[in-house]
């Protein structure tokens, strides 16, 4: 399956992107797994964005332009997109 | 641990200042330890002081009005972000309460005059400067200073005054007494709801504040390791964004999300938002960046422009872009930062600009309103408008007096699509896109507003469906609110809020370190509740009715053009106002619990 994973803010800054596609074998995985693979394939991202094997608490994940999934508990599946943004919208 | 006597005073002069600048004569008044137990400083003392003097009782832009600038008990002290102030009046835009915030040495000088806030009554002969010098109260001539902007006004008195003074002043918008005039300060803006306007209204031009009387501190030890503590937090991961990127990082966020006002509010993404974003920005231009005085984040992203042929910057807020850019529909960079400075050239707050510019654009399209040069994406257009509102000629007079205004000037039920709650322009927040948001701004004290509720942090969390509220999302809206009121009063900035792992309790021990108190955070919760609730009694008392808790009708009415998943209806809003009001004690409508609050 595709995710397409977009980054917004802080983790763009960091990932120097703002989008890319990864591909797996699954049909389904959960959102955590997908972050971890993103952590493993960008070292800048896994130094600034992430706590331990989590994002970090200011940190948080969108699916779809629809629900949030800050503790990553959720299931992404082909053609889905994943935000990674700022949990912090004050403007 | 020892906790401070009655008579020992710290962090607080324990008197303000009331100043009748028709006469010149100043008034010392006491202050009261309970009542700054409840209502802290800046916003919270600031309502307090207009309820003492029955300010709702008066046209806000009368000689009778009262204006209170606030200062607080952290201001001085090592805490980051401290060096704030609050500027309290009836709103001219409104007619309830207004509370803009502002920050840096003014905060610093004002409470270094001796008193912890300044009450401003009357109105001046001619057009004046009023000196305040460790107390002693002058009013000066300020006929040479009419007309000019804020930025050359403070340059010309920090010359005529020395760089021991610090300075609150007016443009020409607030002169002229636009409705949503600002009050600048080294480029800081209390922006909303029109404070220039009250201060113009006066014949006060700008405000001189100078003075050595320093409070001290309960525990200087304990505040200092505790102020390292949360300068340190402010390094971190919890301001990143607001250090890098600055508030217009949410551009490309809000634009994904639909949650970017387009077109007045008709559409919730802007197709060419990515040339706005600072990302963009960066690129292509020069960036500087600048820190409040007394902060550790430095959140202030000032971008190079040029204006007429000459070399030139400007701040850029989130606000800014999204009011002066996607909503009046223009994409050209510099455009939106051109017209941004422009409104720091006037005095304007820029949401309110742009909310009204884009209200009246929608109407000549509908064919309300017989200006065919002002449509959505003219820059040229925008700019025009900004022009005729600053200098108050044509057009710009009805523009002038915001879009609640215009629209019951226009007529055939525009007021239907005016982009506004209590007659304060909504901020760069989709209601039907954020629900939670939705009904902050519904039930604000001041109008639509971003600063006082904070309720689009539960619009980006798991626990709601931002599209579809539900009531038991009242309490999470009153939570967010209540922070607001503590933080606004406190005052400290909000974009320190994340570093925060027991806000309450934090706020307690600032406090206690600073003035000897022994409060916990229960106590700070009930402060924070208080503050809100005499700002809602301030609103009774001036007129407000349930009625005006509510967004306007085309957002209960029409899903948004680009997400049609987005809908709010009003009896959802309804319902959750009712929630809202429940859940602060009040009754269903919204009335204070004690029957002598109501009009």
């Amino acid at each position: 399956m595709k995710i397409k994973i977009e980054y917004y803010g802080i983790p763009r800054q960091r990932v120097g992107i703002a989008s890319e596609v990864y591909e797996f074998d699954q049909e389904e995985m959960e959102i955590h797994d997908v972050i971890l693979a993103v952590a493993r394939k960008h070292p800048e991202f896994q130094r600034n964005c992430m706590a331990g094997d989590r994002l970090n608490q200011h940190l948080t994940v969108n699916l779809n332009g629809t629900r949030f999934y800050q503790t990553e508990n959720g299931t992404a599946r082909d053609g889905d997109a994943l935000l990674i943004l700022s949990m912090d919208a004050g403007g | 641990m020892r906790v401070a006597n009655v008579s020992e005073a710290h962090g607080y002069h324990y008197r303000y200042l009331e100043i009748d600048v028709t006469s010149g004569a100043a008034s010392c008044h006491p202050l009261q330890a309970d009542v700054l137990q409840q209502m802290i400083g800046g916003s919270g003392l600031g309502t307090h002081l207009l309820m003492e003097h029955e300010a709702w009782k008066h046209d806000p832009l009368s000689s009778q009005a009262s204006i209170v600038f606030a200062f607080s008990p952290l201001v001085g002290s090592p805490l980051t972000t401290s060096a704030k102030f609050a500027v309290v009046s009836r709103s001219p835009l409104t007619g309830r309460i207004n509370d803009s915030l502002a920050s840096s040495r003014f905060a610093l000088a004002g409470k270094r005059t001796g008193y912890d806030a300044l009450l401003i009554t009357g109105r001046a002969e001619s057009p004046s400067i009023l000196v305040i010098d460790n107390g002693h109260v002058t009013l000066q001539p300020a006929d040479h200073l009419c007309g000019l902007p804020a930025e050359q006004t403070e340059q010309q008195l920090r010359t005529a005054f020395g760089q021991e003074y610090s300075f609150a002043v007016i443009g020409p918008a607030g002169e002229h007494l636009v409705r949503y005039a600002t009050i600048s300060h080294s480029g800081r803006h209390a922006g909303r709801g029109g404070s220039g306007a009250v201060l113009g209204s006066k014949n006060i031009k700008a405000i001189a504040v100078r003075g050595d009387q320093r409070t001290s501190w309960f525990d200087t030890q304990g505040l200092v390791q505790q102020a390292r503590n949360l300068s340190q937090r402010s390094f971190g991961p919890a301001t990143e964004k607001y250090r890098e990127l600055g508030t217009a990082a949410n551009v490309l966020v809000f634009n994904r999300l639909h949650c970017l006002p387009t077109r007045n509010f008709q559409k919730g993404s802007f197709e060419n938002a990515e040339n706005l974003s600072p990302e963009a920005m960066n690129a292509v231009r020069d960036k500087m960046r600048e820190s409040c005085a007394a902060c550790t984040i430095g959140c202030t992203h000032i971008y190079s422009i040029p204006v007429d042929g000459k070399p030139s910057q400007t701040r850029i807020e989130y606000e800014n872009l999204f009011a002066l850019g996607p909503l009046c529909e223009i994409s050209d960079q510099q455009i939106v930062l051109q017209a941004s400075h422009l409104c720091d050239h006037y005095g304007l707050d820029t949401i309110s600009t742009g909310g009204t510019i884009a209200f009246a654009m929608e109407c000549v399209e509908q064919g309300y309103l017989q200006e065919p040069w002002l449509r959505f994406g003219s820059g040229e257009a925008l700019h025009k408008a900004i022009h005729l509102i600053g200098q108050q000629k044509s057009l710009g007079i009805s523009l002038a007096k915001g879009s609640r205004a215009l629209a019951m000037e226009l007529g055939h039920n525009t007021i239907s699509f005016a982009p506004q709650v209590k007659g304060l322009e909504l901020p760069g927040y989709e209601p039907r896109a954020l629900q939670t948001m939705a009904l902050g701004f519904a039930v604000g004290t001041r109008g639509a507003d971003h600063n006082r509720s904070g309720a689009y942090e539960v619009d980006f969390s798991e626990h709601v469906d931002r599209r579809h509220a539900k009531v038991s999302q009242a309490r999470l809206a009153v939570e967010t609110e209540n922070k607001a009121a503590m933080m606004d009063s406190l005052i400290l900035c909000k974009f320190l809020r994340g570093v925060f792992d027991d806000y309450f309790a934090e706020c307690a021990s600032m406090l206690n370190l600073v003035t000897g108190w022994n409060l916990n955070a229960e106590q700070m919760v009930r402060a924070a509740e208080a503050i809100v609730n005499t700002k809602k009694h301030f609103n009774i008392l001036s007129g407000w009715t349930p009625a005006e808790d509510t967004l306007p009708e085309r957002m209960l009415t029409t899903a948004l053009e680009d997400d049609t998943d987005a809908v709010l209806n009003r009896q959802t809003l309804e319902a959750l106002v009712k929630a809202y009001n429940l859940e602060r004690g009040w009754d269903e409508a919204g009335f204070l619990p004690d029957s002598s609050t109501r009009p």
